[in-house]
C-alpha cells in the first residue's frame, strides 16, 4: 500500500500510487503481470507511440495523467479486455480502449489518494492520436515517468504536476 | 428464460467487455445505451431485469438516470459500474437508489457475483 501523503509531500508526485493503480488495472482486465522497465534507454530504442490516453486530475495539486502506447500494445490490451479478435478491432476501438484504460488507472489511484494532499476530482478522459507522438512539457512542470512491460505489451505513464 | 440486461455506458469497449461476460454466463444483453437519457428511454421501453450504469456520460449522467428510473420503477435493479470510487460519489449513488456499486477495473467474477446478489 502507498504511503500516506500529507501536506509535507505537496511538492512531490505520488508515482507509487499510479504504479500500483496501473498494475491493478492491467492485471484485472487482461491477466498480464507488467513490470517496470529498468532502462529508459532500452525503451527509447522503439519510441513509437501512437495513442495517448489522458486525463486532467483536478485537486489542490493539479495533475495530468498520460498513458501512451503503440498500436500493437493497444490492440493486445483491447483484445484481451473485450475478447474481440485482433483482426476485428477498428481504430476507434483502440482509441476508446486506451481512453477508458486511462480512466480506470486514474479512478483506481483516486481511491488510494482519498483524504491525502493529492485528493482529486476526475474529469473526462480523452485521447490524442497520431504517429510517433509524445507529450513534452516545460522544465518547470514536475513529471513522473515510468514504462511498464510484459512480453509485447509496453505502456508508458507520465504524470505532470503543476 | 435468461435474464435481460441493459448496458448504459459511453465507452463502446465497456459494452463489448460486459457483453462478452454476460452472454458467456447465460444473460441476454437486450440493449446498449451511450448516455443516461437513452438509458432511461430504453429502460421504459424494454423493462430489463438488470441495468449496468456508468456515471460520467454526456447528455445525462448515470446518477440522474438512476433517479429517473427509480422514481418510476422502484423494483428496477441497477448496478453502477464506474471508475469513480470515492465515498461522495458512492453516497450520491446510494441516495439515487443504486443497488450495487462496482468499481472499474472489473473481471467476470465481479460482474457475475454482483448480479447474483441482486437477482
Amino acid at each position: 500500500m502507498c504511503k500516506h501523503y500529507n501536506d509535507d509531500y505537496i511538492d512531490e508526485i505520488p508515482g507509487d500510487v499510479f504504479t500500483e493503480a496501473l498494475y491493478n488495472v492491467v492485471y484485472t482486465m487482461t491477466g498480464f503481470n507488467v513490470e517496470k522497465k529498468i532502462s529508459e534507454e532500452e525503451v527509447e530504442k522503439k519510441p513509437s507511440r501512437d495513442i495517448v490516453g489522458a486525463m486532467v486530475l483536478a485537486g489542490k495539486k493539479n495533475m495530468v495523467l498520460v498513458v501512451s502506447v503503440n498500436k500493437a500494445t493497444a490492440s493486445l490490451l483491447v483484445s484481451y479486455m473485450t475478447g474481440m479478435d485482433l483482426t476485428e478491432l477498428k481504430e476507434e476501438d483502440l482509441h476508446d480502449g486506451i481512453t477508458e484504460f486511462a480512466n480506470m488507472v486514474a479512478g483506481s489511484a483516486k481511491v488510494m489518494l482519498t483524504d491525502t494532499v493529492f485528493s482529486y476530482k476526475l474529469t473526462s478522459p480523452f485521447a490524442v492520436v497520431g504517429e510517433n507522438i509524445g507529450i513534452i512539457s516545460k522544465k518547470s512542470v514536475m513529471q513522473y515517468c515510468q514504462t511498464f512491460c510484459a512480453n509485447e505489451v509496453e505502456i508508458k505513464i507520465q504524470i505532470f504536476s503543476f | 428464460m435468461s435474464k435481460r440486461v441493459l448496458i448504459v455506458d459511453d465507452s463502446p469497449m465497456i459494452h463489448n467487455m460486459l457483453r462478452k461476460t454476460l452472454e458467456g454466463n447465460g444473460y441476454e444483453v437486450c440493449a446498449d445505451a451511450s448516455n443516461g437519457r437513452e438509458g432511461v428511454h430504453l429502460y421504459e421501453k424494454l423493462q430489463p431485469d438488470i441495468v449496468f450504469m456508468d456515471i460520467t456520460m454526456p447528455i445525462m449522467d448515470g446518477i440522474e438516470a438512476v433517479k429517473c428510473i427509480k422514481d418510476k420503477y422502484k423494483e428496477a435493479k441497477i448496478i453502477m459500474l464506474t471508475a469513480m470510487g470515492d465515498e461522495e460519489i458512492m453516497s450520491q449513488a446510494e441516495e439515487a437508489g443504486v443497488d450495487i456499486f462496482l468499481k472499474k477495473p472489473f473481471n467476470d467474477f465481479k460482474i457475475i457475483s454482483a448480479i447474483a446478489n441482486i437477482v
